[in-house]
Formats: C-alpha cells, sequence, structure tokens
C-alpha cells in the first residue's frame, strides 16, 4: 500500500532545503521539491507555495542565493545555491536538531508506570 | 537576531525597490509546473493529459504565489505603500485635483514656515536660557545708575570686592562696558577687559587652552583668550598658539586660550584680558566703568547686596542682555500665530469641502466595502502626503524667511543669543506639522460622518440641510473676517507709519553730509590756527558746501559730562549732579548740521569764547520749566553761560525721545571730528578732505568716514522695517482671508443652489435670489467686520509703541479698511451668486 503523504512539519523545511543544496549542489525548486519527496521515501508532500516562500525567506536571510539559468527542459529557472552562511547555518540546525531528538528520544524510552 | 534584521532590512529593502516582481514569481511558478509536466510527459502520458496532471498536483497557482508573496515584504508597509500610491493618484487625478492640492501645499508651507520662524525668534529672544551654566542665577548688579535709577550703574574694583565677599554671592566679576575698542564692528580685534573669576562664573571654558588667572595679572606683554572667529581669520586657528606670545594686528599679547565658536558675550568682542587694577584713591571721586556680574548661591536673593552702603539694582543677566524692545515682537508674533491658524483654517475648510464634494467617490468605495475606518485611514494617508511635502518645502523656505524677518526685525538681535533652527524649532515645526495633518484629515471625517458618510454608507448621496452646519459655516465665516480686519486694519496703520516714519524730521540735516572721526571718536585738542588752517583748505576744495568741526548730529557714541544748575562743590552735589551728553562744536556747526536755533545766539566766529555753552530744547524746558533758559549759568565741569537754545536731534530714532545736549566751543572740550557739507554724488572728496586732516592734526591716526545720510536711514530703519513687517503680514492676511472669504462664500452659495432652483422654479426672480444670497453673506461678513475693527483697534492700541504717529482709532484708516473688505466679501460674494441666474433648475432637481 502507498504510504499517505504528509505536509512538512513546520519549522523543519528551512534544513531540509539547504541539506539538499549542500547535497545535490545548486538546484531549481522543482529539483529541491523532488529530491525532498524523494529522500522522505515519498512520505511527504511539499506545497509549491510553502516551498517558494521558504527559499525566499533563506535567501533574504543570506543562507541561499539565487540566479536565473535553464532547466533541463530548455526552460528559463531560478537556481538556488548554498552560501558560506548557509553552511554555517546547517552545522548549528543540525546540532540544535540533534539536542532536540536526543531528549524527545529519552521520553520515548521512558518506563510505563506498572 | 542578526538574521533576523538583516532579512527584515531586504524586506524593506524590496519594498522601496519592489524585490522580486510579480512577474518573477509567475515566472519561477510556471517553470516548477512545466517541469512537473515534462516529468508527467517522460513516465508516458501526452502533452494535454501531462499538462492537467501537472496543474492538478501543483494545485492553484493563484494561492502559491500569494505564500510566495507573502514573503516578499512586510505586508502592513506593503499595504501602506500601495494606500499612498492609491493616494498619490487621488490627489492628482485631474486637473483640478491637482491644483487644489497644490493650494493646500502652499497654504500648509506659507504656515509652517511662518509659524517656524517667528517661533525660532521668539524662542531665541524671549524664552531660551542663556548659554551659561545655571544663568538663572546670574545677575548683573550696581548702585543705580544716574541715567536710569531702575538699572544697574557700573563699579569700579572696590565695589567688585565688596560684592564678591557679600553673603549670598558664589563669584562676581566685571567688564568694561563702554569700551570704544570693542564697539567697532569693522575692527577685527575687539577687545574686552574683564575680572578674574569671568569664566568661572560664567561657568564656560575655553575649547583650547585654560581661562585667564590670578597669575595673569599684570603681565607684559598682557594675557588674552581669543574668541573663535578671530582664531581662525588672525592666527589661521593654529593650535600651537596656546601659552605664545604673538601679533595680532599691531598689538602682541599671550594667547591662553581660545573660546569655542558660537561664544560672545559681552558681544562681538573677539578677545578677553584683564583689567588693570586700578587702586581708588581715598581723595578723589572713584571712576567706576565696570559692569559687575554676579553669581548667587541657591536660594539668594540679590536684595540684601550693597556697594558703598548703596543697596544695589540687580536685574538678571539674561533679562539685561536682551534688547530693551524685544517685547516689541510679541504682537507681530501674535499676527503671525493668528495668520497661521487662519491659513490652517482655510486649509480644513476646503479640505472638508472637497471630502463632501468627493462624497460619490466615497460611496462606491463604501459599496465594494470599505468601512468607515478605511475611508479615514486613506483621508489621512492623503492628509499626511500633503503635509509631508509641504513640511519639506517650509524645511528649505524657512532658514531664507528667518533671515529676512530678523533683517525686519525692529529689534537689536545682536545680544549674544544665536537665533537660529534648532532641535526646539524643529520640534515645534514637526507639532505643527502633526496638528495640521489631524486637522486635514479629521475635518475630512468629520465632514463625511457628520454630514454624508450615514448616507454614503446607505449607498445615498445627500445634499447636508443640516441648519447647525450651516450656522457653523456663517461663524467660521465671521470669524474669518474679524481675524482678517483686525490684522489688515493693524497691517494699515503699520503701512500708513511707515510713510510718515520716511517723511520724519530728526532734526537736523543728513543728505550730503560726512563725518571725519579720528582717534576712535574720542575728542583732542586742535589748536584754534589748526582748525582754522584746515577750515580754510576744505572750503577751499571743489564741492564743499560748508564745514565744521564736531560730530555727526545723528552720533551715537557719546562723550558725557556732570551737569547741574547749582554749583557743585561737595562730593554729594556733584554725584547728584546728572550726566550730559557734551559736544564740541565750531560756530557754524549748527548751519552745516542744518540744527535750527531756537533762541539767543550762535558761538561768535572767532571760535575762542571760553565758559558758553548753547543747550538742546529739551534740556532747557526740563532745567528751566520758565522758559528762561537764556542768559542763566550752570555747571558743566564749573560755571557756564547759556548763551543759545538749539533744536532737538533725535539721536535714536523717531520715537524715542530726544537726548538732551549741551554744545560748547571746540576750544572748551576738544573736537573729535569734522563735519562736511558736500554736493550730490562728490564723496570722492572725502579722501582730499582726510589728507588734509592727517597733515594738520598729528594726534588723528585713524580716520573713520560717517555717511550721515545712511546713519540717518538706519536710524529710520527700525521703524520702517517694524511698520513693513506688520504691513506685510497685514497683506499677507487680507490676501489668504479674501481667499478664505471667497472659498467659504462660493461653498455656501453652492450648498444652498437646490434651495435657490425649487425657488426659482416656484417663480422668484433670479435677481431677487441672487440678493438674498449676498445680502446673508455680507451680513456676517459685517458683523466680522465690526468685531475685527474692534479687536484690530484694541490691538494696536496695546502694540502703539510700534507705530509712528498714527492713532489706534484712525477713522480714516477705519473707513478704508471697511470699505475695502466690504468691497472684496462683496465681490467673493456676487461672482458666485451669479451662478444662480444661469441655473438650469430641471436639470438640477434630476441630479437630486
Amino acid at each position: 500500500m502507498k504510504p499517505s503523504k504528509t505536509d512538512v512539519w513546520q519549522g523543519t523545511l528551512a534544513l531540509m532545503v539547504l541539506k539538499t543544496l549542500e547535497g545535490l549542489g545548486p538546484q531549481h525548486g522543482f529539483g529541491i521539491a523532488r529530491r525532498i519527496e524523494q529522500t522522505s521515501g515519498g512520505r511527504l508532500a511539499v506545497n509549491p507555495g510553502t516551498l517558494y516562500a521558504a527559499l525566499m525567506k533563506l535567501e533574504q536571510e543570506g543562507a541561499i542565493a539565487s540566479v536565473w539559468g535553464t532547466s533541463e527542459n530548455n526552460r528559463r529557472a531560478r537556481f538556488y545555491r548554498l552560501t558560506a552562511a548557509g553552511r554555517r547555518r546547517i552545522a548549528r540546525d543540525m546540532r540544535e536538531w540533534q539536542t532536540a531528538n536526543d531528549i524527545l528520544a529519552q521520553f520515548l524510552t521512558l518506563d510505563r508506570p506498572r | 537576531m542578526i538574521r533576523r534584521w538583516r532579512a527584515w532590512l531586504v524586506q524593506v529593502t524590496a519594498l522601496i525597490g519592489r524585490g522580486r516582481s510579480d512577474r518573477e514569481i509567475d515566472d519561477e511558478l510556471d517553470a516548477h509546473r512545466e517541469l512537473l509536466a515534462a516529468e508527467y510527459r517522460r513516465s508516458g502520458l501526452n502533452d494535454e493529459e501531462a499538462r492537467r496532471a501537472a496543474a492538478a498536483a501543483f494545485g492553484p497557482i493563484a494561492s502559491a504565489a500569494a505564500i510566495y508573496r507573502e514573503q516578499r515584504g512586510i505586508r502592513r508597509l506593503e499595504d501602506l505603500g500601495r494606500d499612498v500610491r492609491e493616494a498619490t493618484r487621488s490627489l492628482t487625478r485631474s486637473r483640478a485635483r491637482r491644483r487644489r492640492s497644490v493650494v493646500v501645499v502652499a497654504l500648509l508651507t506659507v504656515c509652517l514656515t511662518m509659524g517656524v520662524s517667528v517661533f525660532a525668534i521668539v524662542d531665541g529672544l524671549l524664552l531660551k536660557p542663556l548659554p551659561f551654566r545655571d544663568a538663572g542665577r546670574l545677575f548683573i548688579v550696581g548702585p543705580p545708575s544716574r541715567l536710569d535709577p531702575t538699572r544697574p550703574g557700573s563699579v569700579d574694583f572696590g565695589d567688585l570686592d565688596a560684592l564678591r565677599r557679600s553673603a549670598g554671592v558664589d563669584g562676581a566679576f566685571s567688564y568694561d562696558f563702554d569700551a570704544d575698542r570693542a564697539k567697532d564692528q569693522f575692527r577685527p580685534v575687539r577687545e574686552r577687559h574683564v575680572s578674574a573669576g569671568f569664566f568661572d562664573v560664567l561657568g564656560v571654558a575655553p575649547a583650547l587652552g585654560r581661562p585667564l588667572g590670578v597669575d595673569d595679572v599684570g603681565r607684559q606683554p598682557r594675557a588674552a583668550v581669543i574668541g573663535y572667529s578671530l582664531w581662525q581669520a588672525a592666527l589661521a586657528g593654529d593650535p600651537q598658539v596656546i601659552g605664545r606670545v604673538v601679533s595680532i594686528g599691531d598689538d602682541r599679547v599671550l594667547v591662553r586660550g581660545v573660546m569655542p565658536r558660537g561664544f560672545d558675550f559681552p558681544h562681538a568682542t573677539t578677545m578677553w584680558s584683564l583689567a588693570p587694577l586700578v587702586s581708588p584713591g581715598p581723595q578723589r571721586v572713584r571712576m567706576r566703568s565696570m559692569q559687575a556680574v554676579v553669581r548667587l548661591a541657591h536660594g539668594a536673593s540679590p536684595a540684601q547686596l550693597r556697594v558703598s552702603g548703596e543697596r544695589v539694582v540687580a536685574v538678571p543677566l539674561a533679562e539685561y542682555l536682551r534688547p530693551e524692545n524685544a517685547w516689541s515682537i510679541v504682537p507681530v508674533s501674535c499676527a503671525t500665530l493668528l495668520l497661521v491658524v487662519l491659513g490652517l483654517t482655510h486649509v480644513t475648510v476646503a479640505q472638508a469641502t472637497h471630502a463632501v464634494e468627493r462624497a460619490r467617490e466615497t460611496a462606491i468605495r463604501a459599496a465594494l466595502g470599505s468601512g468607515w475606518v478605511r475611508i479615514a485611514r486613506q483621508w489621512l494617508i492623503e492628509s499626511a502626503l500633503l503635509t509631508i511635502v509641504a513640511a519639506t518645502l517650509a524645511t528649505f523656505a524657512v532658514p531664507a524667511v528667518l533671515a529676512l524677518i530678523i533683517r525686519l526685525l525692529p529689534v537689536d538681535l545682536t545680544f549674544g543669543q544665536p537665533i537660529a533652527i534648532d532641535g526646539r524649532a524643529m520640534a515645534v515645526g514637526a507639532l505643527a506639522a502633526a496638528v495640521a495633518m489631524a486637522a486635514l484629515a479629521a475635518a475630512s471625517v468629520v465632514a463625511l460622518r457628520r454630514g454624508h458618510l450615514p448616507d454614503v454608507l446607505r449607498g445615498r448621496i445627500a445634499a447636508s440641510r443640516h441648519g447647525s452646519a450651516a450656522r457653523a459655516r456663517y461663524v467660521v465665516l465671521g470669524a474669518q473676517v474679524a481675524v482678517v480686519t483686525g490684522l489688515v486694519y493693524v497691517g494699515a496703520l503699520a503701512l500708513r507709519s511707515f510713510v510718515l516714519a520716511d517723511r520724519a524730521d530728526l532734526g537736523a540735516t543728513a543728505e550730503g553730509l560726512f563725518a571725519i572721526d579720528w582717534n576712535d571718536r574720542r575728542p583732542c585738542d586742535v589748536p584754534a590756527a589748526s582748525r582754522r588752517d584746515i577750515a580754510a583748505r576744505v572750503r577751499r576744495l571743489p564741492d564743499v558746501i560748508s564745514v565744521a568741526f564736531g560730530p555727526s548730529p545723528f552720533e551715537p557714541n557719546r562723550t558725557m559730562v556732570q551737569f547741574s544748575a547749582t554749583p557743585m562743590r561737595t562730593l554729594a552735589e556733584a554725584r547728584a549732579a546728572s550726566a550730559i551728553e557734551i559736544r564740541g562744536v565750531s560756530p557754524n556747526y549748527f548751519t552745516t548740521a542744518g540744527i535750527a536755533l531756537i533762541e539767543g545766539r550762535p558761538f561768535r566766529p572767532s571760535g575762542d569764547e571760553r565758559d558758553v555753552v548753547i543747550v538742546s530744547q529739551s534740556l532747557a524746558r526740563r532745567v528751566f520749566p520758565d522758559g528762561l533758559a537764556v542768559g542763566r549759568h550752570v555747571n558743566v565741569a564749573g560755571p557756564v553761560q547759556i548763551i543759545g537754545v538749539v533744536a532737538d536731534v533725535r539721536v535714536m530714532g523717531p520715537d524715542v525721545p530726544p537726548r538732551e545736549l549741551v554744545y560748547t566751543p571746540a576750544n572748551f572740550a576738544g573736537v573729535s571730528g569734522l563735519l562736511v557739507h558736500l554736493q550730490p554724488d562728490a564723496h570722492e572728496r572725502i579722501a582730499d578732505i582726510t589728507a588734509i586732516v592727517r597733515g594738520a592734526v598729528p594726534d588723528a591716526r585713524t580716520m573713520i568716514v560717517t555717511d550721515v545720510a545712511t546713519q540717518r536711514d538706519h536710524l529710520l530703519d527700525a521703524q520702517r522695517a517694524r511698520a513693513a513687517l506688520l504691513g506685510l503680514l497685514g497683506v499677507v492676511s487680507f490676501g489668504l482671508g479674501m481667499a478664505g472669504v471667497f472659498a467659504m462664500t462660493a461653498e455656501t452659495v453652492q450648498r444652498r443652489l437646490r434651495d435657490a432652483a425649487i425657488r426659482l422654479a416656484l417663480g422668484a426672480s433670479p435677481v431677487g435670489v441672487m440678493r438674498e444670497l449676498v445680502s446673508s453673506v455680507l451680513s456676517v461678513v459685517s458683523a466680522g467686520l465690526l468685531v475685527g475693527l474692534v479687536a484690530g483697534g484694541l490691538g494696536a492700541r496695546a502694540a502703539r509703541s510700534l507705530f509712528y504717529s498714527v492713532q489706534p482709532g484712525d477713522p480714516w484708516m477705519m473707513v478704508t479698511v471697511v470699505v475695502a473688505m466690504l468691497a472684496s466679501a462683496a465681490l467673493a460674494a456676487i461672482v458666485p451668486a451669479t451662478r444662480v441666474a444661469r441655473l438650469d433648475v430641471l436639470d438640477l432637481l434630476e441630479d437630486e
């Protein structure tokens, strides 16, 4: 059975976009969305409006930069790339997520009261 | 935090530059959908199916674009930007609206400019504290002045010591207040002697170096602190001069310090040095030649201070330095304030009228779902735009207008208090702009809400038929006419005063007269033979009509002498004598200067008389009220006989009482200069005359040539400037007032057109309807005129000192103003009323 798709969780899209750009190099919005969906094993659906708003926000914050180029189907498309500030941000966000994850894991492994 | 600020900054920048355009956003989303469709095509769908599948998977592109755009800028700022663009379009949509916007901006600019300029002057003259530490505790003190017992007179070092030691005094210093060398504006070095403690007591410190100290007393060359302008001009701003002896002009001084830029006390001083100590001898009259300033302790009163056992007169320093006629600017300021209020009233009335005119547009907006808050917001933004443009223009206009007003002001503004656009004036300007903006917006919204908006929101457009609104309009019209009439009446009196002052008789001739003074106008002995030689040689020059020895008749500097109608035998009697100005003159001085001999005889042509004087009429009248002055004996530093009485010369201007003068033969008091009467346009002879004087009077080192006609003009300047300023206000208020009356009358008639149309339809004659419209307006105008004339008369009476030779209740001026105002108001009423005759009744009623 095909797993039902879930919207991207609040606050996680930025890190997913940054990690995608880190792995793939410069990429257009469609490529980023596809990569996120593939990485999640098709369990996440990326809403285009949300994705482009997140891309613009990251660009305003200086984590990524964009330039117009030509896509694989010879169409004009905007390509995004990671900046040095974006790389630093990945490292920091990953540390924070790791910490949050560890804390949550400890809660999840608590024994049930007898 | 930095990340968030950076994003905000980028958003704001994007807002200004519009950032990523809508087209770019659409392009990017289209590209995304195309890539999705291409993917579907690769999976085997045909073009059409692939496009449809991509559209379904992507969802509505508009909603994606909306989310995307949301991130582009700050929403509220974007909304504001949109509102501003809408408001700009609305203000400039048609030629009529552009014209209206220009008029509103012009009126607001005038109001803001006048308001801020006049505030800067009032603040500088009357409100702002002196730029000294805790200036409220500084007082000028001294024994009662001989000339004016309510003013502190001068002191000597003994008095200063006594003051320093008095209880309740934290410190005291003195400065020489009548130093000629400090007064000549054309000399770069204007030096004042001050006592040690001058800088400490004032609470000011040099910008460079240190103040003068006790160790500087008696030092040769003398130690001095110099002013910033002198430091720049004479020493090229060299910071190394501190502690060095430098040459400034023909003088050598040890520079101790440089005062900060703008320090100007006593006024126009550029060098401060310590006064040489003179110890008063017990046997002679002490020479008091300094002004004393004390800093009182907290809570101390100057009432207990004494010098030589005498109670002192104490005047706060700020009050003492303030020009005597500084308060005369208050009426001018009030008039300006009225003018500003008048201008603002016009603007708000015009805005309210405009709001009503735009009721149809507002109704459409309301029908499209705008609530009244949204509508009010639009009016506020329109008002803000108009005000911002006006405030920007006013920022450029204020310095020029301020400079013009300062030039026209009848007040000597050189008293150490800079008059400039500072933070206080800017704050007042901003406040005035905010008030204007709020008034504009409120007028529009109130006009809509009270008369129209309820109807508008219900989708109906109705003309205001509220009796209270009509009455309110009439009251505003009447009040405007009253204010304008008052200002115009005062302005008319001022203009008449201007004409009269221009022709004022000051008691002496001025045209073609030149005074050539030597040695800073200090009288010096010129032997009779030298005088005769100079006079003969000057008279032989072409273009010379006559020549005499003596000062310019309008010479402001004076040499004083003790004068008494009784002999001065004791010190007490000498002190009781009054100080009178003395002028040493040659026998033909009075004919050369055009001063009329009223009785008695002039000095004998031989010029060798002694112990005789000629007195001015005002002195003769005061001392000998019986009118028999000639032949009487008086004391002028010794017994002398009065041989003649001459006309008074108004040395201080047409509206200031004439100075009492004693004229003595030149050989008695010495002479300070030459008075020459030349043919018109012959001033090039002056060089020949000064050469003759230099050759004959070896002591005459410095020469100052004064054009007496210019000196006389300066005396009249104050009157003329004051009258011109008030007259200008009168003319501006007349223009503004008439514009307002015209607009209000036109608006009133416009609002009553429907009634007029019904009456015409019922058979009334157009002339009758017109007459009624005009007479209803003129009756309001007449009431306003009456109130305005009374107010103007009372205002002119309160400010009588501003006018020269005109009565506050001048009937002819009243008649002139009434006729002018009524004619203008009638014209303002008749022109719009003639529209009644051209009314198409059916069209009008159908429109309704």
